[in-house]
């Protein structure tokens, strides 16, 4: 469906035509669903975030007037009440077991395993590589700092880089839809990632 | 991985190319945390259109004109009960609300006006015969002072050609009525009556009294008693 049929569906909704949505859902649903998850890093998040995007979406369908594909719009809604939803979370506390020991002046941290989980925290590692259930705790502990410090970031560098990263956006299409030049989306881009890149490498350096 | 893979091309010309390098390794980390497996739950578009079904609809009162226009009175009533939640709950965009409020407030404005002027209609018609002579000079003065207004502010402009007419149009209207004061103006009956108290002043012109009593006084002898004792000693002299 391109983007003529999207508004055809959108016309007989706002005439009143309820189920007609149901198409626009059954399209985008997948990749607001996936939006969704890499912001949030749960499928039942994702989920209740995605739906959640829907119904915003159509209580605001008339003001969709085509500036960028319904497909961009919709993403940016998702990415919205997804960044929205991660911001209330509470900060959770990952229970550490070498920090454990740590408190215990007996079994004190060695240099050695200090070393080895700031590299990992640092993203010098590729944790992926690693299957031991240490590797993949460390691995779940690093996104869950990338996500939380890209919902920390300031506007409008938490906009261009979630819509860029996990919307699946491309830069004309952040552009279009957030009505900003091109050459101003790749500024906010840049910044916004170098101010990630601080962020977590500070959070590393704890 | 990401559907759209990031490009280097997506950061030149905004920086220093020294620290694209890192820029780009946070790129890719970011690019990592795509889960492409991900799908949505069966009956995901039934729960979505379950939710909606709850909601009004997104552009209410486009609906009920269309339905005013195709005589469908239920799908009006229900648009407008739409319209009434979009303009008063939030959750909308601006522009959505700001759109429904006026449409609710050109609704109320409309049922006023018309219940309004039903309302007097129905008030002409229960009380027709005898209210309506005594409602009649009520426009006749209502008439007058229309004129009597714009030619006194023409009076500053052109003095001649205007200022008959405003004594003309008020000259009927205005001083008849003054004219009834006068009336109870029988204060002169009053005055009457100090008229009454100058008579005494009438009884003292007796004075013309006066003037017969010198001839009189040789035949009445007693025209003063005091007169007697001093007239009785110039009698005597009078008489050696």
């Amino acid at each position: 469906m391109d983007d003529a049929e999207a508004r055809t569906v959108v016309d007989a909704v706002l005439r009143g035509d309820r189920d007609a949505f149901r198409v626009l859902v059954e399209r985008e649903s997948t990749s607001v669903v996936r939006a969704c998850h890499r912001v949030l890093g749960d499928v039942r998040d994702a989920e209740d975030a995605a739906q959640e995007s829907f119904v915003t979406a159509y209580r605001s369908l008339a003001s969709w007037r085509g500036e960028g594909t319904f497909g961009a719009w919709m993403a940016r809604i998702a990415v919205r009440v997804s960044l929205r939803q991660a911001s209330r979370r509470r900060p959770v506390t990952w229970i550490d077991p070498i920090s454990a020991e740590s408190a215990d002046p007996a079994h004190a941290r060695t240099p050695a395993d200090r070393a080895s989980r700031s590299a990992l925290m640092s993203g010098a590692i590729d944790a992926a590589s690693g299957q031991d259930p240490a590797s993949l705790a460390l691995r779940g502990e690093r996104e869950v700092a990338v996500r939380a410090a890209v919902a920390g970031l300031d506007e409008p560098y938490r906009e261009v880089v979630a819509l860029r990263f996990f919307g699946d956006l491309s830069l004309a299409e952040i552009a279009a839809v957030s009505g900003r030049p091109l050459g101003t989306v790749k500024t906010h881009l840049h910044r916004g990632l170098g101010r990630l890149r601080d962020t977590l490498a500070a959070e590393a350096a704890r | 991985m990401s559907r759209r893979p990031f490009q280097p091309s997506e950061l030149e010309g905004t920086g220093d190319p020294a620290g694209s390098a890192d820029l780009l390794a946070m790129a890719r980390e970011l690019e990592r945390l795509d889960s492409g497996a991900i799908r949505p739950s069966d009956g995901f578009t039934d729960r979505v259109l379950a939710a909606i079904g709850s909601e009004p609809l997104p552009r209410p009162m486009a609906v009920a004109g269309l339905a005013a226009r195709e005589g469908r009175l239920g799908a009006m009533v229900a648009a407008l009960r739409d319209t009434w939640h979009v303009a008063w709950s939030g959750g909308r965009p601006l522009a959505a609300r700001a759109q429904a409020m006026a449409f609710v407030l050109l609704l109320i404005v409309a049922v006023g006006s018309v219940s309004g002027l039903a309302t007097v209609g129905t008030l002409n018609a229960l009380f027709p015969p005898n209210s309506s002579p005594s409602l009649q000079p009520t426009p006749a003065l209502l008439t007058t002072p229309s004129p009597s207004v714009e030619p006194t502010e023409k009076l500053p402009a052109t003095v001649p050609t205007a200022s008959p007419e405003p004594t003309e149009a008020t000259g009927p209207a205005a001083t008849p009525e003054p004219t009834d004061t006068p009336e109870p103006a029988d204060t002169p009956e009053p005055r009457d009556t100090p008229r009454h108290t100058e008579r005494p002043g009438h009884t003292e012109t007796p004075g013309p009294a006066e003037t017969p009593e010198p001839g009189d006084n040789g035949g009445s002898g007693s025209g003063s008693s005091g007169s007697d004792g001093g007239g009785g000693g110039a009698e005597g002299t009078h008489h050696p």
